[in-house]
């Protein structure tokens, strides 16, 4: 399986989805108008790599913003990963957010409230 | 295309222009509001990133707080991508207008856009019924909304207004003026804090 890469944008996030190292990692801004078509090849790499995981998985998500459309989409992705964390229990979500961005923080709870799986919340400092 | 919906589209689309017009010109008049920017015409996919990296960029040049930087972009995304989603298409087209500007310590963010007279009595009773929520059960409704709910065929995922709602803490008011048998115009002005780092 091969690893898949976006780079960032102004309105979309930086993916960097790498099958060996189980790690996931959706960083920057999430704004696009069309969310759907933005994370579609996303959840279909998951869908292949949920047959095959690493022995370990680690999602690092550090988003700046993202618009509601997005929100519905990162919590696809989280499912996705929650019914692989059923099958192996072994996954974890790094959520990142800068100091003082408590509408952030408060996203990372809100999803950690709806889903079965271990979130870590990660302060960072501003650049 | 025929003569009545080029009549309808222009009248339509001079409505928009009209308010526009008319909402810029009382703020200009107003000695203690300042206009930061403003648009009126056809959205298309890219005015979401245009209008929000300006306003974002005015808000970094004067040294805002960023948290109330990052309250006033995700407002705007969402209020521009509103229009987008659920304004009115006339032959094709998303006719709108956006305007900010700033009050003392706070910015106003003013979106309107065409909706259909059928939908308005849906809008003004979905609205109220937001408005009437304390921030608790506006964040349960959000909660509730974004683990059942799923993105229409639009685009949405039914949590603009929530979001909009949320971010600026209750502070919208909203107008609807009727311009025809077929369409109102919608309006919407939230206002969000603004201080200094």
């Amino acid at each position: 399986m091969d690893a898949f890469n976006i780079e960032g944008s102004a309105k979309t996030p930086e993916i960097a989805l790498n099958p060996e190292q189980g790690t996931i990692d959706i960083k920057g801004r999430s704004i696009p108008e069309n969310s759907v078509a933005f994370y579609n090849p996303i959840m279909d790499w998951l869908a292949a790599y949920t047959e095959k995981p690493a022995s370990q998985t680690t999602v690092n998500i550090e988003l700046e913003y993202f618009n509601t459309s997005s929100s519905k989409c990162i919590l696809d992705v989280l499912k996705k990963l929650e019914a692989l964390n059923q099958k192996s229990g072994n996954v974890h979500i790094n959520w990142y957010y800068e100091e003082d961005d408590e509408d952030m923080l408060e996203a990372g709870e809100d999803y950690e409230a709806i889903l079965n799986l271990p979130f870590k919340m990660i302060e960072t400092k501003e650049d | 295309m025929s003569k009545v919906s080029l009549h309808i589209s222009k009248n339509s689309t001079n409505a928009i222009e009209t308010f526009y017009k008319t909402a810029v010109k009382k703020i200009k008049t107003d000695s203690s509001a300042t206009l930061l920017d403003s648009f009126c015409g056809h959205f298309i996919n890219q005015d979401t990133e245009r209008l929000t990296s300006v306003l974002e960029g005015h808000l970094h040049k004067k040294n805002y707080i960023k948290k109330h930087v990052k309250s006033a972009f995700s407002t705007a995304v969402e209020m521009i991508q509103n229009i987008r989603l659920h304004g009115s298409r006339i032959e094709q087209k998303t006719p709108g207008c956006y305007i900010t500007f700033s009050e003392g310590s706070s910015l106003s963010i003013q979106t309107a856009n065409l909706i259909s007279n059928a939908e308005v009595p849906v809008l003004i009773q979905r609205i109220s019924d937001l408005k009437s929520l304390q921030n608790t059960q506006l964040k349960q409704r959000y909660i509730d909304r974004l683990a059942k709910g799923s993105i229409s065929l639009k685009g949405g995922a039914g949590l603009g207004l929530l979001t909009i709602l949320s971010k600026c803490n209750g502070k919208i008011s909203t107008k609807f003026v009727n311009i025809s048998n077929e369409y109102s115009i919608f309006s919407m002005t939230t206002t969000l804090p603004l201080e200094h780092a």
